[in-house]
């Protein structure tokens, strides 16, 4: 990367270098996107991008081995105070805006669900679909493992820091949720809209902010309009305020071009 | 001369490579223990929310839907004051207006005398604590000119996900202050034995901001209930709840283990019948040239990565299983104790096998021929002579196999579910969700903070993973090899 500095600057090219992204599952295809975009037009920066889930990147980004940190959660307050006593700043930038999906299999009659009958469904305490106005079957919940940013913004947002129920199952990745519940009759499970959209044999179900309130489908009107109630925004994390190459993805992965590639793939872009 | 100084070569390079493997499962077991040192370096959190409520509130709902209830906690995000977010000053009498007519604050400090009445906030975030230390909160309650009624109450619950019955304090809530003029029912209530209540009181209002802190005063007092930070780690240690990034990490890895041994111990159960059927036909039935290319291929089953069985237990195994037997077992999801347990079985198959193959190989020929010079058939002489004689060493493959299950990390992974809960103690055990040992150090160990209790303890599932296979694999050797010292 020296080396190529160097060159750079020996050679007057406005720059190059090497980015390295790390961290949520849910940014992965995004910034896969972001970074071919890139370097389409500045081919001289590599941009290295890999996933393995928010809580991975954050780890990395404390111990300052990426530039980037890719998270689909904000970082909790302990996480910043981590990385300042390895003397490390963190730097929060929005960089679009996703609904957390409900998907359940195709064939389930249920229509709508309330954010307080999900918490429950996922502590344990609803475990019947009937409970629901549904069928008289069992609740098959799956969730993301604890590596994941939307796990820990799930948790969050929907459980209220609760307990998750006993018979929770706990998949790698959001694309596994998609195939479980597209093959499981009964089953429940929650991810990016992103990852759900168009994949068969499953249908997103409308949440309620509360019951008697209007249900909302995930799309994009209600998530912009912050109408439909499981909605975030995906962040970046450098630190301080980023410089040179990493300076130069960020601004375009803020650019019209970058918030158009956040479109294609199925989030929302920030305007 | 020349061969002689090989031969000392020879016998040098022997030896210290037998020690080095030695010293190297030593310094395997060196390396669990040490980093297992940072699961004592663990805190204990701790958190209630209590509100001031008018008698009349609805005592079904929750403490936490009161907007104006205050969080005592020691916990993870707790820092020693609060970080800008979570700082919300207790609410002055204007804002109450309208909205609400009870209100509390805490002063942030252990000492009722350091309090600075404008510093008051609504939530008393402190860092945690570890086992031994000993902590006071006070809590400041009131009623605003606007409250009608004549009774309040004081209500308490834990914090989300907090699980008193769990934790290693004596916690307390106690009323030291009544405002003048009322006198009050003694409130003195152990927080543990009775996490969620409530208490009436006469009702009293401040009649300006400043009047606030005149009301009721209540105490929490935290007092240790361990001796000490390494007894209630290890008290901890042995429970079942596993939830090392909840916002109350538990680390109890009863349920854990009892999975792993549930799953090895059913694929023992499944793969032993077919397994030393598979030996002594190899052994006494087969052809020699079927055996010669049967065995290799038995072998080569343990050379298949174990990540690609697990993902063919997912997709192949898993899906059959629920659509032959799903509606009358009545389990939907494939990802359970009996997939993994069938697949596992698959994985150990071969090593039982080929050991017990070599073990029924090592019965001596005289014991075999003097069967049959009894005139036994050759199946007699399997059954009443072959069979008894390598009976410790049959035994010993078996153990191999279930060692060699114990550890496995990702047919667990990929097919049990992922749910680190206690297995249920009923046949319903064969289709629910687990997680085990060793996968849950592969899940966890990629997020983990490095040098803290989490890691610590992933250590310290290790270590004990460890020490159960290496016990296993000892003792099995030592039964083996008194079959093959001839009977």
């Amino acid at each position: 990367m020296i080396t190529s500095l160097i060159a750079s600057i020996a050679l007057g090219t406005p720059i190059a270098g090497s980015v390295s992204v790390k961290g949520s599952d849910t940014l992965l295809i995004l910034n896969q996107r972001w970074a071919e975009g890139f370097s389409k037009v500045n081919p001289n920066v590599s941009v290295d991008v890999t996933g393995g889930g928010s809580s991975i990147g954050i780890r990395a980004f404390i111990n300052r081995v990426t530039d980037i940190c890719a998270s689909s959660r904000k970082m909790k307050a302990s996480e910043v105070q981590s990385a300042r006593s390895n003397r490390g700043v963190a730097n929060e930038i929005p960089v679009a805006l996703d609904g957390l999906a409900i998907a359940v299999n195709k064939d389930n009659p249920i229509k709508s669900i309330t954010m307080d009958e999900l918490r429950k469904v996922y502590i344990g305490q609803i475990k019947n679909w009937s409970q629901l106005g549904g069928s008289n079957a069992p609740i098959i919940t799956f969730s993301r493992d604890s590596n994941s940013g939307t796990y820990g913004f799930f948790q969050e947002k929907v459980l209220r820091n609760q307990n998750w129920g006993g018979q929770v199952r706990f998949l790698p990745s959001t694309s596994e949720e998609a195939r479980e519940v597209s093959r499981t009759e009964n089953a429940i499970a929650y991810g990016g809209v992103a990852y759900f959209v168009g994949k068969p044999g499953l249908k997103l179900v409308p949440v309620s902010a509360k019951e008697g309130s209007e249900a909302f489908a995930p799309t994009e009107a209600n998530v912009r309009a912050k109408k439909y109630p499981i909605w975030r925004y995906l962040y970046y994390y450098t630190n301080g305020k980023p410089t040179g190459s990493t300076k130069a993805f960020i601004d375009f992965v803020l650019s019209p071009a970058g918030q158009k590639i956040v479109e294609q793939v199925g989030y929302y872009g920030l305007n | 001369m020349k061969a002689r100084f090989v031969d000392w070569i020879m016998e040098r390079l022997v030896a210290i490579s037998g020690i080095s493997v030695g010293l190297l499962v030593l310094s395997v077991f060196y390396f669990l223990a040490s980093e297992s040192r940072y699961a004592f370096d663990r805190k204990f959190p701790y958190g209630y929310r209590i509100a001031l409520q008018p008698a009349s509130a609805p005592s079904a709902e929750a403490v936490e839907m009161d907007p104006n209830a205050s969080v005592i906690t020691a916990h993870m995000d707790g820092l020693d004051g609060l970080d800008d977010k979570e700082s919300l000053p207790m609410p002055t009498l204007a804002e109450l207006g309208g909205v609400a007519t009870t209100g509390t604050g805490s002063p942030l400090v252990s000492n009722l005398s350091e309090a600075d009445p404008t510093q008051l906030t609504r939530d008393d975030w402190r860092a945690w604590k570890s086992a031994s230390e000993a902590e006071t909160f006070f809590l400041y309650a009131y009623g605003t000119p606007e409250l009608k009624e004549d009774k309040v109450k004081i209500r308490w619950e834990p914090d989300a996900s907090y699980d008193p019955k769990l934790g290693v304090h004596n916690i307390r809530l106690k009323l030291i202050q009544s405002p003048a003029g009322i006198t009050a029912p003694k409130v003195d209530v152990d927080l543990v034995a009775q996490p969620s209540g409530e208490i009436e009181l006469p009702a009293w209002q401040a009649k300006t901001d400043a009047e606030r802190t005149k009301g009721y005063v209540f105490k929490i007092e935290v007092e240790p209930m361990a001796a000490s930070n390494l007894t209630a780690t290890l008290g901890g240690f042995f429970k079942s709840e596993w939830s090392p990034t909840s916002q109350y990490p538990k680390y109890g890895f009863l349920a854990l283990l009892t999975s792993t041994l549930a799953i090895t111990g059913l694929a023992l159960l499944f793969a032993i019948v077919p397994s030393l059927l598979a030996a002594v036909y190899l052994r006494e039935l087969a052809p020699r040239r079927v055996r010669e290319w049967l065995k290799p291929v038995i072998e080569m089953l343990a050379s298949i990565p174990t990540v690609v069985l697990g993902y063919f237990g997912l997709m192949l195994l898993a899906p059959g299983l629920v659509s032959t037997f799903g509606k009358a077992l009545s389990f939907d999801s494939g990802r359970c104790v009996l997939t993994a347990s069938i697949m596992m079985a698959i994985l150990i198959m071969p090593t039982i096998v080929s050991i017990a193959e070599d073990t029924l190989g090592n019965v001596p020929a005289a014991l075999r021929q003097g069967g049959e010079a009894l005139g036994l058939t050759t199946m007699e002489a399997v059954r009443r002579v072959v069979i008894p004689a390598a009976k410790p060493g049959l035994l010993g493959a078996g153990m191999l196999g279930f060692a060699r299950a114990l550890g496995e990390t990702m047919i667990v992974w990929i097919l049990a579910g992922g749910t680190a809960t206690m297995i249920p103690f009923s046949p319903r055990a064969l289709v629910s969700p687990v997680r085990g040992v060793a996968d849950t150090i592969g899940i966890e160990m990629a997020n983990v903070e490095f040098e803290k209790p989490h890691y610590g303890h992933l250590f310290l599932i290790g270590l004990v993973l460890f020490l159960l296979t290496i016990s296993i694999n000892l003792y099995a050797q030592r039964v083996s090899r008194r079959s093959l010292s001839g009977v």
